[in-house]
């Protein structure tokens, strides 16, 4: 029996709403001045906003006995919080490719790419200290129609 | 080209790096918590380039005050991000954020326009990420598919 989309399903496609809005609106402002700095406004206004909505949702707060130890036990590596460099470090590399012979298109296309590869490998080998899946056919025909589906339409967008 | 094509493969690395390493912080501090440091790490990172460019840096044109406020989506962006991805794993996540992020690219991008061939293109790719987004959920849906067609066609189980 097929089951109904979770929450979490929800969740992931509402964030890819709030990305293709978020990157439409950062760019208003890096025509202005720089992707640089629309990325780094962005963190800082992001900050903010992390920090109101961190003190508003108090509960939010994670279990305590897993927030001592991590899931397969042992302590929580300091990486963890590092994060925000590779997300920060996405801004520069891309501002390198869209002005080389990639332009826009080609940056776009192969960073959706990249990203899936990642996903595939990290959830196979269980990278980042999650949970090892095994890629099953229907998965991996899903993400590779998406991925054609997207090189569709940045190939339409010219 | 190659190094270009490297460096853009490894873009979208960052970005499933940067997914993972936060979806792991959340299981510690939250999703809220983990977009916080996202947030407060990616700014300081950023101010080295930015200070590098000194004043230059902070010329700004005419921009409407809508495009200043993008980061408060950013926020949600990475929580959401966070919380997702330990559940549902990486590259389901990375399939259903990267479609979504294409669909409502072309919405966006077709807001009030006239319908052309390349919005037919555009419609064709949107329902292809439609269909890998509903086979991604439904993983048993190959497995359904493969005694029916081996039906139909007379192949040997």
């Amino acid at each position: 029996m097929p089951k109904a989309a979770s929450s979490e399903t929800i969740l992931a496609l509402a964030a890819g709403i709030v990305l293709a809005s978020m990157i439409a609106i950062n760019s208003r402002l890096a025509h202005f001045s720089s992707p640089l700095f629309a990325s780094w406004v962005a963190h800082g206004v992001g900050t903010v906003a992390a920090l109101i909505a961190v003190v508003a949702w108090r509960r939010a707060a994670p279990d305590a006995a897993v927030a001592a130890s991590p899931p397969g036990g042992g302590r929580w590596p300091r990486w963890i919080y590092l994060g925000g460099v590779p997300g920060a470090l996405t801004v520069l590399l891309a501002a390198i490719t869209v002005n080389g012979p990639l332009g826009f298109s080609g940056t776009l296309a192969l960073m959706l790419a990249g990203q899936m590869l990642f996903g595939v490998a990290a959830d196979r080998f269980g990278w980042l200290g999650l949970e090892r899946r095994a890629p099953t056919a229907g998965g991996l025909l899903g993400l590779g129609l998406v991925l054609i589906g997207s090189l569709v339409i940045i190939a339409a967008a010219g | 080209m190659l190094i270009a094509v490297l460096i853009a493969l490894s873009n979208g690395l960052c970005i499933g790096v940067s997914r993972g390493i936060n979806g792991h912080l959340g299981r510690r501090e939250g999703a809220l918590r983990a977009s916080l440091w996202n947030h407060v790490v990616g700014f300081v990172f950023l101010s080295a380039p930015i200070a590098l460019q000194g004043a230059g840096a902070f010329h700004v044109g005419p921009a409407p005050w809508f495009a200043w406020i993008g980061g408060v989506l950013g926020v949600a962006f990475v929580a959401l991000n966070s919380h997702v991805v330990v559940r549902l794993g990486a590259s389901r996540t990375a399939g259903l954020v990267v479609g979504a992020q294409m669909l409502t690219g072309v919405v966006i991008s077709n807001l009030g326009a006239a319908i052309d061939g390349r919005t037919l293109v555009r419609l064709a790719g949107a329902a292809l990420i439609v269909a890998g987004i509903w086979l991604a959920n439904n993983p048993g849906a190959i497995a359904r598919l493969r005694p029916a067609l081996a039906a139909q066609t007379g192949e040997p189980k």
